[in-house]
């Protein structure tokens, strides 16, 4: 099931730049997409926080939100005795904020938008569901990301 | 409740149903409980029984309808047919029969339940146990893909675990402590299940703490204004759902719904397993049950272990909506101008006849 609505060049533009660490926009940890009737904005306010932390604290108690967020994590080294350092990598994450608050209508939408959205935004690693703050959590995006980098 | 009754043949006619169809439906019921032959359900575990009467039903719901007419809305509606998983292509077939050739309708959408209900708690990627009354259903789906081979439905060889089941069970054994309920006792054991059942975290500590105490039990008023007492039928009538073999005497092939629960999660491929049990979405009346939810974490988490689950985490979803969820599903799939690869028309079902759907058969995404 999918559901179109308007996309504006604009996100497409910001992603990019935000991916490829080029622009006005490379040093953005996050580009915040919120619906309104059937069209996609970007969401300013929460797209300047600098920290996951700042995110969960902002985030509508009763709104839906889809969030890309630019992960860097040290890469944990292969076996313990080894001093070399793996370094850092990056990875897009896209996260849907959708808590148990929002009416049911808006989260249907959501739900069928998502696809939609990911199929525009190229790059995106992994997809997370969350409706309670706890599940925003870095750790666990990490441990999802090192399921597939081998 | 999709439910027709006859009245008896009685001079009465306060008793004689207001409208045409000449019997009282649904809601009806419930005002003259005591008047009807019996009550006969038309659909289930989702497969219709009596297609004449389920006929009556739609024309009586459609009705009701607000702001529809029904000569000029039925060339131009789109109808969202929400149907069971593993329905049945005779059943199917006669669904698309009798919507496109007796009520005309335009075009008509199928669409599985338990989907529907996936995406009204909001998700694209979860498992979705639906616990409904005369079946239960499971049905995992990443990213809008259901994973056909993994869905699966508690079957024994005599029927279907469901909230209909505990109903019968509450009224089984109040009849053997001496209760003896005439024609409204199925309204009244509904209603003991829906205020008084519970699932306990652990059954034998509750049977003990019982037999100790009286703690647990509770009053409840009769229709006469006579009470009963009520004690361990509260909890022994959660566990049926767990332990459906033991408790309803009849042979279930797959456990109890924990069992089905974790079969499905080992059967699905591992790296999927995680997504699955952090998003455990509940759906149907008896999925609201107390306890309900927190037994199904304690079964999954003490049942399965790393390496079968990376890492173990459960989270099982249940929301205050979650009786209709996918009901209102459906009913927004209709709202929303949604694009999914099965839209029937009604030409199409002119040309090619039933076989329309044949390609289709198993529509999941």
């Amino acid at each position: 099931m999918m559901l179109n609505c308007q996309f504006s060049d604009e996100i497409l533009k910001t992603y990019e730049e935000m991916r490829m660490g080029k622009g006005s926009n490379k040093d953005k940890k996050f580009l915040v997409l919120k619906m309104q009737e059937s069209s996609i904005q970007i969401d300013q306010e929460l797209s300047q926080l600098s920290s996951l932390d700042e995110l969960t604290a902002n985030l509508p108690p009763k709104n839906s939100r889809f969030i890309c967020y630019h992960l860097s994590f040290e890469m944990p080294s292969q076996n313990e005795t080894c001093q070399i350092r793996e370094g850092t990598r990056t990875k897009m994450m896209f996260l849907t904020w959708c808590p148990n608050e929002t009416n049911v209508k808006e989260k249907f939408q959501v739900a069928a938008t998502v696809k939609t959205v990911k199929q525009k935004l190229n790059g995106l690693s992994a997809t997370i569901h969350c409706s309670t703050k706890s599940e925003i959590d870095e750790r666990s995006m990490i441990e999802k990301c090192l399921t597939f980098m081998k | 409740p999709s439910m027709i009754g006859r009245p008896k043949n009685s001079p009465n006619a306060v008793f004689q149903p207001q409208h045409e169809f000449k019997c009282h439906i649904g809601e009806e019921l419930h005002q003259f409980p005591f008047r009807y032959d019996e009550f006969k359900p038309i659909i289930s575990c989702g497969i219709v029984q009596d297609w004449d009467e389920m006929i009556i039903l739609l024309e009586y719901c459609l009705k009701k309808v607000p702001k529809f007419d029904m000569q000029e809305g039925k060339y131009t509606r789109r109808v969202v047919l929400n149907e069971p998983l593993l329905n049945p292509i005779k059943n199917k077939q006669k669904w698309f029969e009798i919507l496109f050739e007796y009520f005309e309708f335009h075009s008509l959408v199928p669409q599985v339940q338990p989907l529907a209900a996936l995406y009204a708690s909001g998700r694209t990627t979860g498992l979705v146990l639906d616990v409904g009354e005369d079946c239960t259903q499971i049905l995992p789906v990443y990213d809008g893909y259901a994973l056909s081979n993994v869905m699966n439905k508690m079957r024994s060889w005599g029927g279907r675990v469901g909230g209909g089941d505990l109903t019968k069970f509450v009224a089984n054994l109040k009849y053997e402590s001496g209760w003896e309920f005439s024609n409204s006792g199925r309204e009244i054991s509904k209603k003991i299940k829906e205020r008084l059942a519970y699932v306990a975290p652990n059954y034998w500590k509750e049977v003990e703490l019982n037999a100790e105490s009286s703690q647990l039990s509770r009053t409840f008023e009769l229709p006469d204004k006579t009470t009963i007492t009520i004690d361990d039928l509260r909890f022994k009538c959660g566990e049926v759902l767990f332990r459906p073999s033991e408790f309803l005497g009849v042979d279930y092939v797959d456990g109890g719904i924990d069992d089905l629960l974790i079969n499905t999660l080992l059967k699905s491929p591992i790296d999927c397993r995680n997504d699955f049990s952090n998003n455990i979405v509940l759906c149907g009346g008896t999925a609201l049950m107390p306890g309900f939810k927190e037994r199904l974490e304690l079964e999954v988490q003490s049942r399965i272990l790393p390496p079968h689950l990376p890492t173990p985490k459960v989270n099982v979803i249940q929301q205050v909506e979650s009786s209709y969820l996918s009901w209102i599903g459906g009913a927004i799939i209709g709202s929303l101008g949604l694009t999914t690869h099965y839209i029937f028309s009604r030409e199409g079902y002119m040309e090619s006849g039933v076989d329309i759907n044949r390609p289709y058969s198993l529509n999941l995404s």
